[in-house]
């Protein structure tokens, strides 16, 4: 029991890493990524090839990090001349060009079979000590993340950013360089899925194409909407909510007699139940986003 | 070279059903309907499930299995869809996602994870003209061509395909001229399910039932759909065509000897991308289809 707990709050502070950067692009800026499972794969896969390769994890996290901004840069750039929803699919196909792509070279990334048996940043002789250093990192991770985020999100650079989501247009005329506010905020938001990615695979010590598929982006983009659009609190929460769900229904096998090969898709059609309520009664999700009020009718 | 058409116009056939719906429930509803692509699939397996729980014919079951896919679009849009378009469509665009996974998911509870073969015989196949087409490949044709002709004739010639280009047009006009825009979006996300079923069950006797039909599809659709112009159906079909063509040929040259190197062709696994770049780049160069209908820039 106290390594389900323990699994559950650091996969929970992974994933919160990856809600809080796709709040960052959906919920602040407005830009719907349907694509975040890519920038999340890409620092999965450097550390895995790195490590695969003999180097240091440190060298995986970091070529994560620098290839998932140049990525970033890319995918900010193609939102200059596209619509909010256009946007959104080249994103979902772009991410799926990656998946073909690892399941492809597998000279470099093992095929549809993965990298696995990837040695983590802990040793110890105790299990115990292991998971405990994986939940202090990634729970100390998150909390970095968390604040970076909120003191962005407050500067005049968030400020225009949530401008950007109610009213690009208006943004574009009173002077700020939008195409440029996007590729900086995709530039912060596209590493923090990294190192998400980096934690999962150096925690899971596996990462294959099956990690890359779209469900994981929808996953996220449930957090999001359970947690509120725009909060990150919301976005923690909702992380630990859609993980509580996720993974505590791996045990409803144990209580009704479900066939175990549809035990995942089971799972699945779960999340997809309360993504679906979660929109159709209460889209503004469990922690509302609280934007600051001008007092304009007090004059 | 024949071979080529051949694949071609199957392929071609298939993409065109199920991009149709996906262009004309774009323009009338004005969302991204990602889920519209799991209507295949969809329709294909209720067209199994009909044929063996009432142990029907193949025809009697996949006319079945059109109906009632087209009417759990019309459903799926009345209750839930429409109320998420009225808070934007990036709501309704998330809200699809989550559809398009649950279809999925629910396809999967229910008929396990392996794909199957629909019941047809296996015949032999017709040689023409150094090529081969199967007597399926023909049936698959002749089937989609029917009802895509049927469905143009209806958009143009009828007056509820007169109403649907009206609403696809000005919604706000059209409604205050009279016309019942609810009843008119009813009949596109009908019309538009049942063909995406179609698709599903031409491409299933093609190949098999399979789960990863639709997301299989999905870049090629929205690729065709986008390059066509969102809401022109009749460019749908163009962009369908021309992009099965580019599909098909694009395995078939030998890139190494173009360039005067090595015998280089574009691997086999890598088809699937083609669908995804031509989308990139008419997304990059010509956001407003290349026939210049529908579309916008940021």
């Amino acid at each position: 029991m106290l390594d389900f707990v323990i699994y559950l709050v650091t996969i929970s502070a992974i994933y919160g890493m990856l809600a809080v950067s796709l709040n960052l692009q959906t919920g602040v800026t407005g830009l719907l990524n349907f694509g975040q499972v890519a920038f999340f794969g890409v620092g999965a896969y450097a550390t895995g090839i790195v490590a695969l390769n003999g180097g240091s994890w440190i060298v995986g996290v970091l070529i994560g990090v620098v290839v998932a901004s140049l990525l970033g840069i890319v995918v900010g750039r193609l939102g200059r001349t596209l619509a909010a929803d256009y946007w959104a699919i080249v994103t979902l196909a772009l991410a799926e060009c990656f998946r073909l792509i690892v399941t492809n070279e597998s000279a470099w990334t093992g095929g549809p079979q993965g990298i696995g048996g990837i040695p983590g940043p802990f040793a110890s002789d105790s299990a115990l000590i292991v998971s405990f250093a994986w939940l202090g990192s990634c729970v100390a991770l998150l909390a970095a993340t968390y604040f970076v985020s909120q003191r962005l999100t407050e500067t005049q650079f968030g400020r225009v950013l949530r401008l950007l989501r109610e009213q690009p247009l208006l943004t574009e005329s009173l002077g700020h360089n939008v195409t440029a506010a996007k590729v900086r905020l995709l530039m912060i938001a596209a590493p923090i899925a990294a190192i998400a990615g980096s934690c999962y695979t150096l925690y899971i010590s596996f990462i294959g194409p099956g990690q890359l598929l779209p469900i994981e982006t929808f996953l996220v983009f449930t957090m999001l909407i359970v947690g509120g659009m725009g909060n990150m609190r919301g976005a923690i929460v909702g992380a630990v909510v859609v993980q509580l769900i996720y993974s505590g229904s791996r045990f409803l096998k144990d209580v009704f007699p479900i066939p175990p090969e549809n035990a995942g898709s089971i799972r699945v059609l779960i999340i997809g139940a309360t993504l679906t309520a979660f929109l159709l009664w209460r889209s503004e999700g469990l922690f509302p986003e609280r934007l600051r009020k001008l007092d304009a009718d007090r004059s | 070279m024949f071979q080529v058409l051949i694949d071609s116009a199957v392929r071609a056939s298939e993409l065109s059903l199920v991009a149709i719906g996906l262009s004309l429930t774009w323009g009338v509803a004005k969302f991204a309907n990602i889920a519209h692509v799991q209507y295949a699939p969809l329709g294909a397996y209720l067209a199994l499930l009909f044929v063996n729980m009432f142990a029907l014919g193949l025809v009697v079951g996949a006319i079945m299995g059109i109906l009632a896919t087209g009417l759990i679009g019309v459903l799926l849009y009345r209750a839930f869809f429409r109320r998420l378009v009225r808070a934007s469509s990036a709501t309704a665009l998330i809200g699809s996602l989550a559809i398009s996974i649950v279809i999925t998911a629910g396809i999967q509870t229910a008929a396990g994870p392996s794909p199957r073969p629909l019941p047809l015989p296996i015949l032999p196949g017709i040689a023409f003209g150094g090529a081969i087409i199967t007597r399926t490949q023909l049936i698959v044709i002749a089937i989609a061509t029917t009802v895509i002709i049927m469905f143009f004739a209806g958009l143009m010639l009828t007056k509820v395909g007169r109403s649907i280009r009206c609403v696809m047009a000005n919604a706000d006009l059209a409604e205050a001229s009279g016309i019942d825009t609810a009843r008119i979006k009813t009949h596109v996300f009908f019309v538009s399910g049942g063909m995406a079923a179609l698709g599903g069950v031409l491409l299933a006797m093609d190949t098999t039932v399979s789960l990863e039909m639709g997301t299989v599809l999905l870049l090629p659709v929205v690729a065709a759909v986008i390059m066509g112009g969102v809401g022109s159906p009749l460019g749908s079909v163009a962009a369908a065509a021309i992009l099965a063509v580019v599909e098909n040929l694009i395995l078939d040259i030998d890139f190494g000897s173009l360039l005067g190197g090595e015998t280089t062709y574009v691997p086999l696994n890598y088809s699937a991308a083609i669908g995804f770049v031509a989308l990139i780049l008419v997304m990059l160069l010509k956001p407003q289809g290349i026939f210049g209908f529908g579309g916008r820039r940021a």
